[in-house]
């Protein structure tokens, strides 16, 4: 039996759907990742799950029974806001314990408790400390504490790291999923950053305008976008028209030649640290495709408009049967007209 | 959605419990403001008999020469008020948010003193300076104090703090890049005022001018001391309703009282709304930089800083002296009250005991109908309700509160086509609640905004934390919203207890004998003559007053050194 199921949530602002028949499970211990562009419906999504909005039509249950309607106080579960929502009038060491000195539970079974939450997320250092005397990342590891002083059934992320500088970030994604890992506790997080998402989650639910697009492990998620949506949100794809079919292609796939395969033109070379983004024109379709070429590897001899070869490994062209998602965002490569102009007249 | 807000709220006693509670403060002010005001327009429009008659009484003020005279008086005075305390105002707030003078601190504080006096004590040392038996008068400098003349001086007095509080803050509100940008471009300092100064401060300087019309029209304790035979809307009011108990004929003057502050209400409606988008987060502060005219700006400040401190310094020595101006011998003889009337020190005590009650317990309903108003999710229509109805006590004058409180508590039943319902709230008529009530909805709203914009900083999400920690909101709201909005909570209590000890305007239609309070014993002891005793209890005032401000400074830097943790953000 799923330990959280969500069926067929839908959820109106107006005329606007925020969410449309919304429908999956979690296992027991899973670390899910809600991921979609803003306004895609996710954070509405978890809001509904903690029980802070209604549902227009559908029912969340726990363990098998139906918690649709118990007022957010009765679900057990741990929440970490955007903002940490922490108190500001209470220290590191008040803010985790506010919740756990309304549990009738002895006081040392609660210091104990208190010891347990402090060493999981490292902040005996700065236990005294009011929350604007706290970094960043120590005020989002106190919210994370907060989150699980009630022995939460499950914990609720809502954008937990977007509010850090990148190194940090990286920091507390490992030590947010070791937490997570050692407490073995049902996981969902909301975000629109695809990378937090691929290099945390158990599984991702990708959505957009109200809907799921597609639930997987990251793996397939990348490698095998069920839509040009998915394709297109997650990493960095060349989609190519083919008559009435729609392939498409990971930049970093594409082999490149001196000789042989399909003639294209430099456009532009940018550096990117690992590896070199180069924007192709390929002459006989008319069409722009990023290819990435790892910068160990010398492409010293590439200039702008200068010719090369490209070839796309077969068993790395993704095929979509549903090609509806493809039409509505025009993910054509927008700057070949200009190309046109600029490069292929002269 | 309501089908399923009742679902949760089954579950949820905490919530039950707020939404019972935000329902019952609906109630509360529709039952302290509306129905009251309900009753002053049924009234208008009622003859004494109690019989409908339209606009028949309306027609008979403005057919009678005698009454309507008031109208062009009261114009009058608040015209001139207006122009001379908007400007005096306007300068000085320029001069200590504008130019680099020295004793800003000094300043700043007397130009607060009128505050905490009632309006009568103006009045009171205008008679000491210039009246019969005043020392200009007797040095042969006579102006003709009782009439317009005495009115519209008090007036300035009383309005030009408030006028130089909301231009102060306008003031502070600049970006200095402006300025920066003004000088790069060659414009000289007379051009950058017209040009930049000005404009920046339009909506405070549109603001001050309502306000100060709005005070000045329905101020009753002034035209009471040096009004003479002037007669002006708020002491026909008076005269109409405790002289000769024609209630329609006061309902009358009561709802043209109502106009000008209804047009002041609208307009700080609007012109707050739109003062605040002036400032954005990369606007620097004002610069100070010596310029020629300072000295100028200084001598100015000092001068009515001066005159202000006259008029409490006059005050204060004449209550101490045997008999002004001719025998100078120091005394206390005139704050031993039992001589001139025989109810003694009693009102000062009932003063302090009312001011005391309306303050806590006006805090408390205040700030927990805002935090329901502001932090409820549920039920938007009964929040939206009353947060408009929580602002209308803006627009209402003391008078008018106490003349609607009157007709309305005062009633033992009514009749609705044909039906009687017998009051229920009349039993508060006559006891220390009317007079509470009446403070606390006379200084209602200011308090309310204050609460309300300390709540709107505060954080949406504990609320929501706390549920998730299962944590009864009542103990969120306890350790969590209250310290977090400490200085506005004190803030609001100063504010209800100094604006009650000082108001006369809508308890001097509710006190009875057994409850009279100080500011009223000043006007009787005026009216008997004793006006040495009436400076004596205005003194007891305005010292009491400063007590409570300065205690309220000190429990204010206590908490500020306790919070500073975790406050700086």
């Amino acid at each position: 039996m799923s330990h959280l199921l969500i069926n067929d949530i839908t959820k109106k602002f107006g005329n606007f759907f925020a969410l449309k028949n919304v429908n999956f499970e979690l296992e027991d211990g899973e670390f899910l990742c809600l991921l979609g562009p803003s306004g895609c419906g996710k954070t509405t999504l978890l809001r509904i799950i903690a029980g802070l909005e209604e549902p227009d039509s559908g029912k969340i249950f726990l363990n098998g029974k139906d918690i649709t309607s118990v007022h957010p106080s009765k679900r057990k579960f741990g929440i970490v806001f955007q903002s940490y929502a922490l108190f500001p009038n209470m220290t590191a060491y008040e803010n985790i314990t506010f919740g756990l000195k309304n549990k009738k539970s002895s006081k040392n079974e609660m210091q104990r408790k208190i010891n347990e939450l402090f060493s999981i997320v490292n902040l005996d250092h700065v236990k005294f400390r009011y929350p604007s005397q706290l970094s960043g990342g120590e005020q989002q590891r106190v919210a994370l504490a907060r989150a699980l002083a009630l022995d939460p059934d499950f914990l609720l992320l809502d954008e937990p790291l977007s509010a850090l500088d990148a190194k940090v970030r990286n920091k507390l994604r490992k030590e947010i999923r070791e937490t997570q890992e050692k407490l073995k506790i049902t996981t969902i997080m909301v975000t629109h950053d695809q990378e937090e998402a691929l290099t945390m989650a158990d599984r991702i639910v990708v959505m957009d305008k109200g809907k799921i697009m597609q639930i997987d492990i990251p793996q397939r998620i990348y490698e095998l976008p069920a839509n040009p949506f998915v394709a297109d949100f997650i990493g960095d794809i060349n989609f190519i028209k083919d008559n009435s079919a729609i392939t498409a292609i990971r930049p970093e796939n594409i082999c490149i030649d001196e000789k042989r395969g399909i003639e294209a033109k430099v456009y532009h070379r940018e550096f990117r640290g690992a590896f070199y983004r180069l924007t192709l024109c390929l002459v006989d379709k008319n069409q722009m495709i990023k290819v990435d070429i790892p910068s160990n590897k010398k492409i010293g001899f590439l200039e702008n408009n200068e010719r090369v070869f490209i070839e796309l490994p077969a068993d790395k062209l993704i095929t979509f049967k549903d090609n509806e998602y493809y039409h509505d965002h025009n993910y054509g490569n927008n700057n070949f007209d200009e190309f046109k102009t600029k490069v292929l007249s002269s | 959605m309501t089908t399923f807000n009742n679902r949760i709220s089954k579950l949820s006693p905490g919530n039950l419990f707020q939404k019972i509670l935000i329902v019952i403060f609906l109630l509360f002010l529709v039952i302290s403001i509306i129905l009251p005001l309900c009753s002053l327009f049924v009234e208008a429009f009622h003859d004494k008999s109690g019989s409908f008659t339209g606009i028949d009484n309306f027609y008979y003020y403005f057919s009678n020469p005698a009454l309507s005279q008031s109208v062009n008086n009261t114009l009058f005075i608040s015209f001139m008020t207006t122009i001379i305390s908007v400007l005096l105002a306007f300068f000085y707030a320029y001069s200590l948010t504008r130019v680099k003078i020295k004793w800003k601190t000094f300043f700043k504080y007397v130009a607060l003193l009128p505050l905490f006096a009632p309006t009568m004590l103006q009045g009171i040392s205008l008679v000491y300076l210039f009246g019969n038996k005043g020392i200009f008068t007797s040095l042969g400098i006579d102006i003709n104090l009782y009439g317009a003349v005495g009115i519209i001086i008090s007036e300035i007095l009383y309005t030009f703090p408030q006028a130089y509080l909301i231009l102060l803050v306008a003031f502070e509100i600049t970006d200095y890049r402006l300025y920066e940008a003004a000088e790069t471009l060659g414009a000289g300092r007379i051009k950058q005022f017209i040009r930049i100064t000005v404009p920046s401060v339009k909506y405070g300087l549109l603001s001050a001018i309502f306000v100060c019309f709005t005070l000045s029209f329905t101020d009753f304790g002034a035209p009471k001391v040096v009004g003479g035979d002037y007669n002006v809307l708020a002491t026909d009011i008076y005269k109409q309703i405790v002289g000769q108990q024609n209630f329609s004929m006061g309902a009358v003057v009561g709802i043209i009282l109502l106009l000008p502050a209804l047009v002041s209400f609208t307009v700080d409606r609007i012109t707050t709304r739109k003062q605040s988008s002036f400032l954005s987060s990369k606007s620097i502060p004002f610069q100070f930089k010596k310029k020629p005219a300072d000295n100028l700006f200084f001598f100015y400040c000092f001068v009515i800083s001066v005159i202000i401190l006259i008029f409490f310094l006059v005050a204060i020595f004449a209550s101490l002296v045997k008999i002004w101006p001719y025998n100078l011998k120091l005394t206390f003889s005139h704050y031993i009250f039992k001589t001139v009337s025989s109810s003694g020190i009693k009102p000062y005590i009932n003063s302090i005991i009312v001011s005391f009650v309306s303050s806590v317990v006006g805090t408390v309903l205040i700030f927990s109908s805002a935090y329901l108003i502001e932090k409820l999710k549920s039920m938007k229509i009964i929040r939206q309700l009353s947060y408009f109805i929580s602002i209308i006590p803006l627009a209402l004058p003391g008078l008018i509160i106490g003349i609607s409180y009157i007709m309305f508590f005062n009633r033992l039943n009514f009749n609705f086509f044909g039906f009687t319902i017998p009051n229920i709230f009349n039993f508060i008529y006559g006891t220390i609640i009317i007079l509470v009530l009446a403070n606390i909805i006379h200084f209602y709203s200011v308090p309310f905004i204050t609460a309300n914009t300390a709540l709107k900083k505060i954080e949406r999400e504990f609320e929501n934390v706390s549920y998730s920690m299962s944590i009864p909101v009542y103990k969120t709201f306890l350790k969590v919203t209250v310290p977090l909005s400490i200085t506005a909570i004190m803030e609001n209590l100063m504010y209800i207890f100094v604006n009650s000890m000082t108001t006369v305007s809508a308890v001097i239609f509710l006190y009875t004998s057994q409850l009279k309070l100080a500011s009223i014993a000043v006007i009787h002891m005026e009216e008997g003559g004793s006006i040495a005793s009436a400076a004596a209890m205005a003194n007891l005032i305005v010292l009491t007053n400063v007590a409570v401000r300065i205690i309220y400074e000190i429990i204010l830097k206590k908490i500020r050194r306790k919070t500073d943790a975790w406050q700086k953000r």
